[in-house]
């Protein structure tokens, strides 16, 4: 996993500088156009910069080859995701330049405002980036999901055989917090990384609230029963931090690339429809 | 310490085997790797999770890692061993038995994998659903709807059915254009073409030339006119509005690029502008000539005319009112708002200088005209006195005033009537010729000029048009006084009655004006040949150049009064000359719309002759001009247009 840092300071943060050059060039050129009619998208200023915008947005979107060519001898993937992130980030003011800051209900203010979504969700992702993972590896504690489920897993093992010697009332906490325990599901459930109504809680809950007097031995194996469902549940809810964690990290994804496969169609019908009625 | 380390496996025939070995080892080491004495299999233990060691004959546990250790069920991270204790590593579990002393073993461990999670791992599993892409919630199903989406609604359907195209408008176009906004196709003529002239041209055939044919701009030639025009630029905006920068680029210093020019360099209306050029007539019915405004300057229409003695006179209006005559009563705005009419003998002047004739005759007067037509109508009306036996004149001939009605004139009293007509005529021509308040107040007689060889009138020239080469609003005027802008006209006579002034007069519509103080040196005209039209000084009043704005004048760009097509100049190229259309062919349904006053209201347009030429200027056209959506303009049309759409 790429951290933000390394991508963000990328060469002292050439890829930021020029941006800010682009962005400082374009803004100069357009303050010094006065085509007749007034400054639009159609004027040859307009035209340079929503070439310029286009290019821009097409080579953005090679991001998604590049990153999974791992043959590739160019530049380095972070120095991709670099580049990325500071002119996609320029297009917010670029593309309002290309367009004179005229909007409308139609086509092309649709292309911007798909544009828009994908660098907001784009912004996301940096700032779950840079804040996610520490927490995450905090989280785990140098164990993996994997592990933490195959615990879980044993557990349950345990939790049958401790069972095994007690009371229905026991049998029944445990397979209830076998049975009704849920990992991830639903967007929701990962992202809240809770579960109200997870079957360990409320076995735990049963257990210790139970009444029935044991002898000697099954008082031990009691005892051991609501340890080990005790463990399960707080190891249930480092599984669902974790869930959640991952969650956040994918989430924007989902947002960030339909989005600009969506942007890349508003764009050629943006680039049609402008040549077709010109 | 040596250590017998035994391992309890279970076969699939589910019999337990026992697997003894013996290491000796410093400290017994407990973990996942390989390279640990115990190597126990299973993701939840850590490559070294624990530490068995002997201190002073006492066996000790301890983490390795920070990973807890299970002792008989109680988490810890170090403990001390006792015969019988149960460690829980993972899915095992470590009993320590007697140590076999004899055997010189110091620790014995039996292990035994005793809760296998691989069945629960894979119920688990079944009840674990990770990662927030689910189902068609995921990047390549989303990203496939959102282009589908966009292709299909934006570009597939609206090349399949106009209507769809809606969405490809990129902004509202002009009022003018609005009525057609929802048909791309009548600008956009074909794809992937850009507007060409054609379109424009096919409303606007007669738009004039820039500059006269001679003057070779080939680069205005062989423009678009999209090239200038922007449109889709938003409802109030002005499609000609080029900016002053437009104009400057070439009137600043016209003369680098046509030598030949004889107008003067012109950048800005407040910093860089000629003084105002009238079209001056000095002689009637000579051609004006182009003079600066200046002091002192006079014209010489052949008409003579007090403001002073009209302007504020109290008179007696049509009905029984008394009134003061105000500018209004003689200037009135035309339809578009844009001149005044031209004033009007019979509508501005004749209820108070009607031409009467005869003093004691009946209520006849002259028309007002040519002096030969006068003549032969006041002729005729005292002739048809004698043939109708209807001479009352005490100084007529005896046997004229005695005739029967109706009987035919004997050659004596034909001589009688002839004479006594001339002499009624010689009368009536005294009046005019002689009495203030008729001809001679604002004509100057010209003896023998007339047709009929009899006193005649010195020819008139009115300008209507003072600065011909600008478009200057009336209309856009209304709310400041007349006298704003021509003091000398507005001056008033106190009231007769009370001695006071009167009120301002503005135009209609206009705020009522209150009393200006006036000072002592206020112009004043009191001769025809002054001249009332201001100097480009009382324009920049409130009008600056058009790159001054925040301050309180209204920035003016040059096409405020300018405009770009001329169409005197002739049609711009691919256009029709209306003009010399309508004279080759005098067919007046063929004739286009020349409209110089585009405002014009529906009757004002003149009867349009058959329905072609409605259907050309009908409906779209007043949608265009008049603002009002079609549906309305329909329902203001006169009903013989109205049929034709």
């Amino acid at each position: 996993m790429i951290g933000p840092r390394t991508f963000l300071e990328y060469q002292n943060y050439r890829y930021l500088k020029v941006s800010l050059v682009l962005l400082l060039l374009s803004i100069g050129v357009y303050a010094f156009d006065s085509p007749p009619g007034g400054r639009s998208g159609s004027s040859w200023t307009g035209y340079g910069l929503g070439t310029i915008s286009a290019a821009i947005i097409f080579w953005l979107m090679w991001v998604g080859v590049r990153k999974r060519d791992y043959r590739s001898t160019g530049a380095p993937l972070k120095g991709w995701v670099s580049a990325h992130v500071y002119l996609g980030t320029s297009l917010l003011l670029l593309v309002p330049l290309h367009s004179a800051f005229e909007f409308g209900m139609n086509v092309h203010t649709l292309a911007f405002a798909l544009m828009c979504v994908v660098i907001f969700s784009g912004i996301l992702g940096v700032a779950f980036y840079a804040l996610v993972p520490t927490s995450m590896t905090r989280n785990r504690n140098n164990i993996t999901l994997d592990a933490m489920l195959e615990r879980i897993a044993e557990i349950d093992a345990e939790c049958r055989i401790a069972a095994g010697g007690l009371p229905d009332y026991y049998a029944r906490a445990v397979v209830t917090s076998i049975d009704e325990t849920h990992i991830g599901g639903g967007f929701r459930e990962q992202l809240s990384g809770k579960d109200p109504s997870c079957g360990t809680s409320r076995a735990l809950k049963s257990l210790r609230t139970s009444d029935i007097d044991l002898d000697g031995e099954g008082k031990g194996q009691e005892r051991k029963l609501v340890e080990l469902i005790a463990r399960k549940e707080l190891l249930l809810k480092q599984i669902r931090k974790d869930v959640r964690f991952k969650g956040l990290l994918d989430l924007w994804l989902i947002f960030h690339v339909p989005f600009a496969f969506a942007t890349c169609a508003a764009l050629i019908v943006h680039i049609f429809v402008v040549f077709w009625y010109h | 310490m040596r250590v017998r380390l035994t391992e309890i496996r279970l076969r699939p025939t589910g019999k337990k085997v026992r697997l003894d070995r013996e290491v000796d080892v410093e400290s017994l080491f407990i973990g996942r790797g390989p390279d640990n004495d115990l190597s126990l299999k299973g993701l939840t233990i850590s490559l070294h999770q624990a530490t068995i060691r002997m201190s002073e004959g006492r066996v000790y546990v301890e983490s390795a890692s920070g990973q807890e250790i299970n002792v008989n069920g109680l988490v810890t991270n170090g403990e001390r061993l006792s015969v019988g204790d149960h460690v829980k590593l993972g899915s095992w579990e470590l009993r320590i038995l007697e140590p076999d002393a004899a055997a010189g073993i110091d620790v014995a461990i039996e292990y035994e994998e005793t809760a296998r999670g691989d069945s629960e791992r894979a119920a688990l599993n079944a009840r674990t659903q990770l990662g927030v892409e689910v189902g068609a919630f995921a990047r390549r199903p989303l990203s496939w709807l959102g282009i589908g989406v966009v292709l299909v609604g934006f570009l597939a359907l609206p090349l399949l059915w106009s209507p769809a195209q809606s969405p490809w408008n990129t902004g509202d176009v002009s009022r003018g254009h609005a009525y057609v906004e929802s048909d791309c196709q009548a600008c956009h003529s074909g794809g992937f073409k850009a507007v060409q002239n054609n379109d424009c041209m096919t409303c606007h055939h007669d738009i004039g030339r820039h500059a006269p044919a001679e003057i070779q701009m080939t680069e205005l030639e062989n423009a678009s006119c999209a090239d200038c025009h922007l449109e889709h630029r938003g409802r109030e905006v002005n499609l000609a509005d080029l900016g002053s920068g437009f104009c400057s680029d070439c009137h600043s210093d016209l003369g680098a690029g046509v030598p030949a020019t004889e107008l003067r360099n012109a950048s800005d209306f407040g910093e860089d502008h000629p003084p105002f050029q009238l079209a001056l007539v000095t002689e009637p019915l000579e051609e004006a000539v182009s003079v600066d405004v200046v002091a002192g300057l006079v014209e010489n229409s052949g008409l003579k005319f007090n403001h002073l003695k009209h302007v504020g006179k109290a008179v007696s209006g049509r009905g029984d009112a008394k009134q003061f005559l105000q500018c209004g009563a003689c200037h009135q705005p035309d339809a578009g708002g844009l001149y005044m009419e031209p004033v009007n003998f019979e509508e501005h002047c004749e209820d108070c200088h009607r031409l009467d004739f005869d003093s004691k005759g009946p209520a006849d007067f002259a028309p007002h005209g040519d002096p030969a037509e006068i003549r032969s109508r006041i002729r005729g009306f005292y002739a048809t006195r004698v043939v109708n036996g209807d001479v009352r004149d005490a100084k007529a001939p005896r046997r004229l005033r005695l005739r029967r009605p109706g009987s035919t004139l004997s050659s004596e009293e034909a001589s009688l009537s002839k004479k006594w007509v001339e002499n009624k005529l010689a009368a009536a021509e005294r009046r005019f010729y002689d009495r203030p308040g008729t001809c001679v107040n604002c004509h100057t007689l010209d003896p023998g000029a007339a047709s009929d060889g009899g006193m005649g009138i010195a020819p008139v020239q009115v300008q209507d048009i003072w600065v011909p080469g600008s478009i200057f609003s009336h209309g856009s005027h209304a709310p400041f006084a007349c006298i704003k802008c021509h003091p000398a006209a507005g001056v008033y006579d106190p009231d007769p009655d009370t001695g006071l002034e009167q009120p301002e007069w503005s135009m209609a519509g206009a705020i009522p004006y209150e009393l200006i103080p006036r000072e002592p040196t206020t112009p004043v005209s009191n001769e025809s040949s002054d001249i009332l039209i201001p100097a480009i000084d009382t324009c920049r009043e409130c009008h600056s150049g058009a790159s001054s704005w925040g301050g309180e004048t209204v920035p003016s760009p040059c096409s405020m009064c300018h405009p770009f097509h001329i169409r005197d100049l002739g049609p711009m190229s691919g256009g029709v000359d209306t003009a010399k259309a309508s004279e080759a062919d005098a067919a007046p349904a063929e004739e286009a719309p020349a409209n110089d006053a585009p405002n014009d209201a529906p009757e004002e347009e003149g009867e349009p002759d058959s329905d072609q030429a409605s259907a050309h200027i009908g409906i779209p056209f007043l949608a265009m001009h008049s603002g009002l959506p079609s549906s309305k303009v329909h329902d203001a049309l006169p009903a013989h247009w109205a049929k034709a759409d």
